[in-house]
């Protein structure tokens, strides 16, 4: 009887523990799938969130951020558009529930407009930060930069650079330097630059040096239309024209795949070349 | 009563937490009402689970209950197949009140978007499948420990791991592959196989968002579940039959 018993035992376990193993891969599967086509964190509104996260806004204002984290870097590893207003979304969210949370607000810069021109979004999260952040003068540089640069708006650029020269006056000096050349990609490649410098997050570091590698090809491309223009007083035909001219040795390949183009003013420029895996989330 | 009490502010506040949406007021509604549920499912399942078997353990009157015609197995299994019922009885009474609660909503805040019952209902049936599974974890906690502090606090560390190890083996086999070092992936990877993914269960996003799920993956997860159960209840009883109570 007892043989019986243990006979059963061994039986029942060998027998759950196959179908506990043999379930793990396509559940994981499932799951890979879902994470694929919706961000699997549905956000309930901000204000709501506020309340019901009781004495745990830090520590899920921390979760929020690195959701949002993975969640790129899940994209980019994919190649596939992620769902921007769910991922600004997120780090709003984040930065509400700890407006102290630096990791959360240099994510909003480093990737918010220079992904997706998302400047005025990048701008509102930032205002949060600097709300509590008072001593902090990196946020107004940012909010004054992503005026400049992006909304080509100098007036609202220079309050915003004006309240960082009062927190850090050897801001001064840079601040002017970005105004002047507002647009310009040499400036957002100064930028990008002290921002690598200060950023850890792999997944961060990566998008910038993507964004720096384009800006950087769009320069020595630029620099080769002003010479061809400078030699034959007329704007080149195509860029190829360029290289059989031996003004640049080679166009060099976009990371992000985009074709780079001469605008009839002579500006590079650079347009989709193929139509990219894309994504939309819902909700 | 205080179980009624409590489904009925969950009726009575689901329009007042929606409406803080400006869009989706019905999928706050949806995600609100799951929620709590879900909550209120993992506290009960704790500090009753706990009490079902550490406290016949810890007051000693387990002694009269093995003194009956009754073998160790068919003793954990029924209190089991009692707790599991109770608990059953409880997600529907507050699922009844849910419904309720998002009819009302939707009566207040008409949308265009169409509620999906049949995938709430299974997004609640598999809260309670994962409740199941916390309990069957609990049930094993108490047929080692003498004292009900044990099964507490590594039923909530479970449950925990369970909750957070998807997120952690996406970064450990993602972008933080090049951070972590090979033992930490060789651990999160054991894991895997001790801790049940509970992330697994969540069909919020479904019930919320109308994605379509699929037959195969309702059934793969419904035979993880049970297996799981099983390898839980079935230790518990070796465990409990091998056990010397003085």
């Amino acid at each position: 009887m007892k043989v019986v018993r243990v006979a059963i035992f061994f039986f029942t376990i060998v027998l759950s523990v196959s179908v506990h193993i043999l379930t793990i891969s396509p559940l994981k599967g499932y799951r890979e799938n879902l994470r694929n086509t919706v961000p699997l964190l549905y956000l309930p509104p901000v204000g709501l969130l506020a309340t019901l996260s009781l004495d745990y806004k830090n520590i899920l204002s921390e979760i929020f951020m690195f959701r949002s984290i993975n969640y790129y870097g899940d994209r980019l590893l994919e190649n596939a558009h992620p769902d921007w207003e769910w991922f600004y979304k997120m780090l709003e969210a984040s930065v509400i529930l700890d407006p102290y949370n630096i990791d959360a607000l240099y994510v909003a810069q480093a990737i918010l407009p220079w992904e997706v021109g998302m400047a005025n979004e990048a701008n509102s999260i930032l205002e949060l930060g600097m709300q509590k952040r008072t001593w902090d003068w990196t946020l107004p540089f940012f909010i004054g930069f992503n005026y400049s640069y992006f909304l080509k708006d100098n007036k609202n650029a220079a309050v915003y650079f004006k309240k960082s020269a009062l927190l850090n006056p050897s801001v001064a000096t840079v601040a002017g330097k970005y105004m002047q050349k507002s647009g310009d990609f040499l400036a957002g490649i100064a930028f990008l630059k002290s921002f690598l410098s200060t950023t850890t997050n792999k997944n961060i570091q990566k998008s910038i040096e993507l964004r720096l590698r384009s800006l950087e090809n769009i320069v020595y491309l630029q620099r080769g239309v002003n010479k061809y223009r400078k030699k034959y007083k007329r704007l080149p035909s195509s860029l190829e024209s360029l290289v059989s001219e031996k003004l640049i040795k080679e166009i060099p390949k976009d990371p992000y795949q985009k074709m780079y183009f001469i605008t009839p003013e002579g500006m590079v420029d650079q347009k989709n070349a193929k139509k990219k895996k894309t994504e939309r989330g819902k909700g | 009563m205080s179980l009624g009490i409590l489904a009925f502010a969950l009726f009575l506040s689901t329009p007042l937490f929606s409406s803080f949406s400006l869009r989706q007021v019905v999928a706050v509604a949806i995600d609100y009402n799951l929620s709590v549920i879900s909550l209120l499912g993992l506290f009960l399942v704790l500090f009753l689970g706990v009490n079902i078997l550490s406290k016949d353990i810890e007051k000693r009157s387990v002694f009269t209950v093995i003194s009956l015609p009754l073998s160790r197995t068919q003793f954990i299994l029924s209190k089991f197949a009692g707790f599991a019922f109770l608990i059953f009885l409880i997600v529907l009474l507050l699922l009844l009140f849910a419904v309720a609660g998002i009819l009302y909503t939707e009566s207040i805040y008409p949308q265009d978007i169409a509620i999906h019952w049949n995938t709430i209902f299974l997004a609640a049936f598999f809260i309670y499948l994962k409740l199941m599974v916390l309990a069957s974890v609990i049930f094993l906690l108490s047929s080692l420990g003498t004292s009900t502090i044990f099964p507490l606090s590594m039923g909530l560390a479970y449950y925990f791991i369970g909750e957070s190890i998807e997120e952690v083996t996406v970064y450990v086999n993602g972008f933080g592959a090049d951070k972590v070092s090979e033992t930490v992936k060789f651990s999160v990877k054991c894991a895997e196989y001790i801790f049940l993914n509970l992330s697994n269960f969540d069909f919020k996003p479904h019930a919320i968002y109308g994605l379509p799920v699929a037959y195969c993956q309702v059934l793969s997860l419904l035979a993880s579940a049970l297996a799981y159960i099983t390898i839980m209840l079935t230790t518990s009883s070796f465990i409990f039959e091998k056990r010397e109570f003085n």
